[in-house]
């Protein structure tokens, strides 16, 4: 046999560095009305509660030695998981644990009329059986499973395999029942009523009217007049760890290891689920193999079940969902139609616009969750619109977050229709944007951002302003990034076999994530109004000089402590991470705040301990200040020393302080809230992506070429992590574009996950694209070194880029989703046959 | 899992011996790529008996036989051949095509016997719905959602794509297989060992390898002076997934004259689809570009698409354009 020698690859040291970010200074001085940048004054007033925020909280983004600087991940967080120490919820183990696994449902609606578990409770090994027979009362199975994969009862053996086998065994007599779990479905005649009585048609809950501004007069007065219909097919995220949690109890406290977004709200659920005091249950969950928003749900919802089996046994319980199982249970990104009406100028400008709006709703009832908030219109400027909104209760999974909320869902189709808009007036797609997209300094009343947007302090007559926003900045630099000259000016115009196209599309989420933190008058006013939530978090100074960061969020390879550690360091005088610990992700050991989401840990969360960081910094001077006998003004603080200006043998550790305090510790306590919906003023991050496609015109193979993925940022605190985080958020877009949830065509209401993920195609290494990432540092200045969140602002740019480069390299324009390899092929042929 | 036993012989005559013993409930376990998959997903015609040949000496090989052709054991592994310097001189198209074989990480396990004789990948089937092949009398593909898995040239009973890239690679290649059977060694050319959905001891299977036999060894004749061969693949993505359709192509060439032309497709019957009418059509030509673009109108005039699958013809007809083109310029 022939074996052929690989050659040894050289050992080699790896620096962290940046592989291809580009990033964007915005000047110190800008000239927008509430004063983005450095402008005269180094406070804020906004509002007609003329709001006064000290700029950057006192922290300026100048003369750093932590932030900004490229920092591979904190070593407690990312070394375990490549060494296999890391406590994942499925790794838990313990000698007398018993494997749960789960009977669910074959049918898209049905009621279990009868369960017989006999044969199955006798059969080796079997423990426990749960069902709505004999769950808690605390915590019932639902009576109605309302979508295929819903659960029907829970067994717990010896082993896995055991315990699959005695749910093969469970007898189950169903009444199956009238169902719709597709659009198509529901929208028919002759679907059921699935609104419990809350709607107004049958199947479906009372459509949603929004509108401001003159449409009618608008559409007369318009020059051009468009309709486009885009159709998205549903999708989900895909975590590397299987969905699962262990509970084991001692005495009447339970402990339970999750796998989910938070610490605090899944133990309040499973107190709530065993009828149980918070206090006896402890929540552990430090480590995830991604989560995504949707995979939280697939774990939480069996937390209280399995807690309750382990107490029934009388033995530690672990449960692992299968692949189908889980991804029955995440939360999907909805299936939806949008309609589009589009008036425009001769010039460009867009002067009205009509959408309406279908969303298969999935298995929660009532509406309003389709609208996405209207991100669109914090976007584009849109002086006239009316949006129908349908919302349908269907027998179709969760739907919620799954890496972002109804962003690639919707802009699939927004920006589609952006790109046709610029077609039919005759403008580049990017010019078409510039010209119609919200820029700083613009005023946006309360009533074109529609309901969503709440009342923070900031609003000044009903009106709030746009000011960190580098709408224009982010566009400009990824034609840059690009090449954009180098684009067909005429869709499939380029000679040849293989076509090269070039597509662009923009997207807003998540506002730039800066919220309140305690001592500034937002925070007490959004506190008072109530329902605001509050991250805790504390900060402890050792006797051996180190920090010790608490604070409650796991890590799903987002390495946020890495960032929040940065932040901290630059405020205690550190030039590098050596002396900061984290305690994280156990209800032991960390204070009460809510779970993480939306780009909000690094920005809340650390903004809460950045506060803390702040009183520990101040009351270090103090101590020292007594101490030394120097004026505050004249110390200085350096890695764990402060000293005296003047005359540097005049100092003090750290740990000296620490030492000399009673309990050998100083510790601070502070807290973050957010405002509401659309995060503090008018600092909504912005994000686009310009990609390059290649497509083969014989087979409909098409490739992801190149991607500049854009971000309005604020300054990035580490680049590093920043350019890893934004590649992957890359990769899961381009997924969303090209794979959707696989129903049945013909047998509906039934999904093919059996194959796992050969029917739900993940990008491969193979796919990914060659990418530059472009953070433009918008320096908001109202957060700490002119940071904001910008996790997912980009997020919902991909799939509309594609899908417009597409069209560009070969003429062929996917209004429905997914983009695949046959419908570019189909397209060509019809293509071909009308020519 | 089911509960599964599981044999290691350590001889192929003790293989037989285990297979003849527990007849269609027992199967050869190789590289376990597909078979065990099969039983992760509880499926009813998963057997319960595996008999590992593994342990069986000898059937794990490439070498170079007397007359210039090229002998491989049955349990040689994908990678091997993948990696393989002698293949790659004497047979490029077929290294070629077994590097666009799932993944680096299954062609590490998976052997060239169970590629060639591998299960159809319906999501039906998978599911472990009954149909044809999984104890019931249906085809959910020929009704159901058939864009990926299904024919396009039409069935008899069950309507899936044979799934692999092996064969047709190996049919263009006119490559035989030896089994190993109770009455003694058999012969066959891969077309014979692979004609689609055959009712074979009670079962339906792509390939006609009876309970009781044993694929042993894969012999490709020696390369004649003036052959060439292409061999490409559509996938969904770049690594993983099956052909959505293939074209395999071996032109015999006298200086540009094409003398003798073997034509294959995959990914879109239920077995490697040797297209004669194009072979035909190009006998006697001039190997230009131009007849490269002339090709396709001669090619799969008697398909048959399901209601989602029509595009797998049309790009067949593009990869077969694209073959051409790349002999005729290269």
């Amino acid at each position: 046999m022939s074996q052929t020698q690989r050659p040894r690859t050289p050992k080699r040291k790896i620096e962290a560095g940046l592989h291809s970010a580009i990033i964007v200074n915005q000047p110190m001085v800008r000239n927008f009305s509430t004063g983005g940048g450095h402008s005269p004054g180094d406070t804020l007033v906004e509002g007609d509660e003329k709001i006064v925020t000290k700029k950057w909280q006192g922290y300026p983004p100048e003369n750093l030695n932590v932030v900004g600087k490229p920092q591979p991940p904190l070593a407690e967080v990312a070394i375990p998981r490549y060494t296999g120490k890391a406590e994942y919820a499925t790794r838990i183990s313990f000698p007398n644990m018993l494997f749960a696994k789960l009977l669910a449902s074959p049918h898209p609606r049905a009621r279990v009329r009868k369960l017989d578990a006999t044969k199955a409770a006798q059969m080796p090994g079997v423990a426990y059986i749960l069902s709505a027979q004999n769950a808690p009362k605390t915590y019932p199975f639902p009576e109605e499973l309302f979508f295929q994969g819903s659960i029907v009862a829970i067994v717990a053996a010896e082993t896995e395999d055991l315990a699959e086998d005695a749910v093969e065994a469970i007898d189950v007599d169903y009444e199956v029942l009238p169902f719709a779990s597709s659009l198509s479905q529901i929208m028919s005649g002759n679907a059921p009523d699935l609104s419990q009585g809350r709607g107004q048609r049958r199947g479906n809950t009372a459509p949603s009217v929004v509108q401001y501004g003159d449409v009618e007069k608008a559409f007369q007065d318009a020059d051009i007049i468009k309709e486009f219909t885009y159709y998205y097919a549903g999708g989900v995220v895909a975590p590397l760890q299987p969905c699962g949690s262990v509970a084991k109890w001692d005495g009447d406290k339970v402990t339970v290891w999750g796998h989910g977004q938070g610490i605090y709200p899944p133990r309040a659920i499973i107190a709530r689920g065993l009828g149980i005091d918070p206090k006896n249950v402890r929540f552990i969950n430090k480590w995830n193999g991604g989560t995504f928003g949707g995979v939280r749900q697939a774990s939480e919802k069996f937390y209280p079940w399995v807690a309750y089996i382990a107490k029934m046994t009388g033995r530690p319980v672990k449960l692992t969902l299968t692949k189908d199982q889980e991804l029955a249970h995440m939360q999907v990104k909805p299936e939806n139609i949008q309609k589009f009406k589009v008036g425009a100028k001769k010039d460009g400008r867009i002067v009205v616009c009509q959408r309406e709006y279908f969303v298969n709703n999935g298995e929660r009832s009532g509406g309003g969750g389709g609208n996405g908030g209207r991100s669109e219109l914090y976007l584009h400027v849109v002086p006239n619109w009316k949006e129908i909104g349908h919302d349908y209760r269907t027998n179709s999974m969760t739907i919620g977050a799954s890496r972002s909320n109804m962003q690639q869902e919707f802009k699939f189709g927004w920006e589609q229709m952006m790109d046709e808009m610029a077609e039919a007036v005759g403008m580049d797609p990017v010019q078409f944007r510039l010209l119609n997209v919200q820029k700083p300094g613009t005023k946006v009343s309360l009533a074109s951002g529609g309901p969503t947007m709440a009342p923070v302090p900031e609003i000044e007559n009903g009106f709030l302003t746009y000011d960190s926003f580098a709408s224009v900045e982010v566009m400009e630099e990824g034609m840059k990034a690009i090449g954009w000259d180098k684009r067909n000016s005429v869709p499939g115009g380029n000679p040849g076999r293989v076509k090269r196209g070039f597509g662009v599309a923009m997207s807003q989420h998540h506002a730039g994530r800066v919220g309140y933190h305690e001592g500034e008058v937002g925070f007490e006013r959004v506190v008072k109004r109530g329902g605001a939530d509050v991250y805790e978090s504390e900060i402890e100074l050792n006797a051996e000089g180190n920090i010790i960061l608490r604070f409650a969020q796991p890590d799903s390879g987002t390495n946020h402590g890495t960032g929040i550690a940065m932040a901290i360091a630059e405020i205690l005088g550190f030039t590098n991470l050596r002396h900061i610990r984290l305690l994280w992700g156990d209800s032991d050991l960390a204070p009460p705040a809510p779970g993480w989401n939306s780009g909000l840990t690094t920005q809340l969360q650390g903004g809460a301990l950045c506060t803390a960081a702040d009183k520990l910094r101040k009351d270090l001077l103090n101590r020292a200040s007594e101490l030394l006998k120097v004026d505050i003004g004249r110390l200085q603080i350096r890695d764990a020393v402060i000293s005296s200006k003047d005359d540097t043998k005049k100092a003090v550790t750290f740990a000296a302080l620490a030492r000399s305090n009673e309990g050998r510790v100083i510790r601070q306590h502070a807290s973050c809230c957010h405002p509401g919906a659309i995060g503090r003023a008018m600092n909504r991050g912005i994000g686009a992506c310009f990609v390059e496609v290649e497509v083969d015109t014989w087979t409909g193979n098409w490739r992801f070429i190149r991607a500049a993925y854009c971000h309005d940022t604020g300054n990035v605190i580490n680049p590093l992590l920043a350019e890893a985080d934004m590649n992957g958020s890359l990769v899961q877009s381009s997924q969303v574009a090209t794979e959707a949830i696989p129903w049945d065509r013909e047998f509906p209401g039934t999904r093919h996950f059996s194959v796992g993920y050969l029917s739900y195609r993940l990008p491969t290494i193979m796919d990914v694209p060659e990418q530059t990432q472009v953070f433009v540092n918008s320096l908001e200045p109202r957060w700490y070194f002119g940071t904001k969140g910008f996790a997912e602002t980009a997020i919902g740019a991909p799939p509309g880029a594609i899908a417009n480069a597409i069209y560009n390299a070969c003429g062929v324009r996917i209004r429905e989703h997914p983009i695949t390899k046959e419908k570019i092929m189909a397209g060509l042929k019809a293509k071909a046959g009308r020519a | 899992m089911k509960k599964i036993s599981v044999y290691r012989p350590t001889t192929i005559e003790e293989a037989q011996q285990m297979l003849s013993m527990h007849g269609t409930d027992a199967a050869v376990y190789a590289g376990g790529t597909d078979l065990l998959i099969r039983l992760k997903n509880r499926l009813k015609q998963a057997p319960a008996y595996l008999v590992d040949i593994k342990k069986i000496n000898n059937l794990r090989y490439i070498k170079e036989d007397a007359q210039g052709g090229v002998q491989i054991g049955a349990l040689t592994k994908l990678a091997e051949i993948a990696e393989s310097d002698l293949l790659a001189k004497k047979y490029p198209m077929l290294v070629q095509a077994v590097k666009m074989i799932s993944s680096p990480e299954l062609r590490n396990a998976s052997t060239l016997g169970g590629d060639l004789l591998q299960e159809v990948w319906c999501q039906y089937l998978r599911g472990g719905y009954a149909c044809w092949r999984n104890g019931g009398y249906i085809c959910y593909g020929a009704i159901g959602d058939n864009s990926y898995y299904h024919s396009a040239m039409g069935g008899r009973l069950c309507y899936a794509v044979y799934p692999g890239d092996a064969a047709p690679a190996l049919i263009t290649l006119d490559a035989k297989v030896k089994l190993a059977t109770p009455s003694g060694a058999k012969e066959l050319t891969i077309e014979q060992l692979v004609p689609g959905d055959m009712m074979v001891d009670g079962r339906i299977q792509s390939h006609v390898v009876r309970f009781n036999e044993i694929l042993t060894e894969v012999v490709i004749p020696p390369p004649k002076a003036g052959f060439r061969a292409s061999f490409e693949k559509l996938r969904p993505r770049g690594v993983w997934d099956f052909a959505m359709a293939s074209a395999s192509l071996g032109l015999q060439l006298r200086d540009r004259t094409i003398e003798d032309a073997r034509v294959v497709f995959g990914g879109i019957a239920g077995r490697p689809w040797r297209e004669k009418s194009v072979e035909d059509f190009l006998k006697g030509k001039t190997l230009s570009t131009d007849l490269a673009a002339q090709a396709p109108t001669n090619a799969l005039s008697n398909a048959a698409p399901l209601k989602y699958n029509a595009t797998k013809i049309d790009m067949a007809k593009g990869l077969l354009m694209s073959g051409l083109e790349k002999l005729a310029t290269s």
